[in-house]
C-alpha cells in the first residue's frame, strides 16, 4: 500500500502553487502573491509547494 | 545522525505519479512568520534557485541581475541570499546561502536545492529504489 506524502492529493494543480494548511489545501493559482491571505490565515505553518507541469526540469 | 526523508509522490495529469526528491524545508517569510516549502533536490542545479514569486514571499533582498543558462536556454536571475533550515524530528540544520531569483514567472520549477549551497553542507545520498534521500551534515 502507497504511504500517503505531504503532495498526494495536488496532481489537478499541475502548474499551480498550492497552499497546505494543517493537511487541507487552502489555496490554489498561478499567482503565489495572490495568497498571501491564506498564508497568513493558516493557524499552524503553512506549506507552500509548487507543483510542476511536466517531467522536464530545466535546471 | 542523518535525515531521511522519502521522495515525494505527485500525481500527474494522467493519473500516474511522479516519485522526485523532494523535501520540505522552513523559512520566515516577510512578516517574520514561519513557513514550510517544498523544494527539489537536483544534483544537476549548479544553485540554489527560488522562484520570483516565492522570494517576494519570503522578503528575500534582491541584488545584480545575472544571466544563467539551463537546458532550456539562458533566463535573468538576481543574486540573493536565503535563509532555510532542514529538519526533521529533533534534527534541524540551519543554513544561510547564495541563492538565485529566477526573474520570469512563467518558467514553471519548484524551489530548487541545486549544489552551490546545498551540497555543500550535506553528504546526499539518493536510494532510488527505497524511494528515500539521506542528508548527512557534513561538518566543517
Amino acid at each position: 500500500m502507497e504511504k500517503k506524502t505531504l503532495l498526494q492529493n495536488v496532481g489537478k494543480y499541475a502548474g499551480e502553487w498550492v497552499v497546505i494548511c494543517e493537511n487541507k489545501i487552502i489555496a490554489h493559482g498561478t499567482n503565489l502573491l495572490k495568497m498571501k491571505a491564506d498564508i497568513s490565515s493558516c493557524k499552524r505553518t503553512p506549506t507552500i509547494a509548487k507543483i510542476p507541469k511536466s517531467d522536464a526540469l530545466i535546471f | 545522525m542523518a535525515i531521511i526523508f522519502r521522495y515525494e509522490h505527485i500525481p500527474r495529469e494522467d493519473g500516474t505519479l511522479r516519485k522526485a526528491p523532494f523535501i520540505p524545508i522552513f523559512a520566515h517569510d516577510e512578516n517574520n512568520r514561519l513557513v514550510q516549502i517544498i523544494a527539489l533536490i537536483d544534483s544537476g542545479a549548479d544553485n540554489i534557485v527560488i522562484p520570483k514569486e516565492l522570494a517576494e514571499i519570503l522578503g528575500l533582498k534582491l541584488g545584480e541581475e545575472v544571466e544563467t543558462a539551463g537546458i532550456g536556454g539562458k533566463t535573468k536571475v538576481r543574486k540573493t541570499r536565503m535563509c532555510f533550515a532542514v529538519r526533521k524530528g529533533r534534527e534541524m540544520y540551519q543554513i544561510t546561502s547564495n541563492a538565485l531569483v529566477l526573474m520570469d514567472e512563467n518558467i514553471d520549477v519548484p524551489l530548487i536545492l541545486g549544489r552551490n549551497g546545498f551540497f555543500e553542507e550535506f553528504e546526499i545520498t539518493f536510494r532510488q529504489k527505497e524511494e528515500r534521500i539521506i542528508l548527512k551534515k557534513i561538518v566543517k
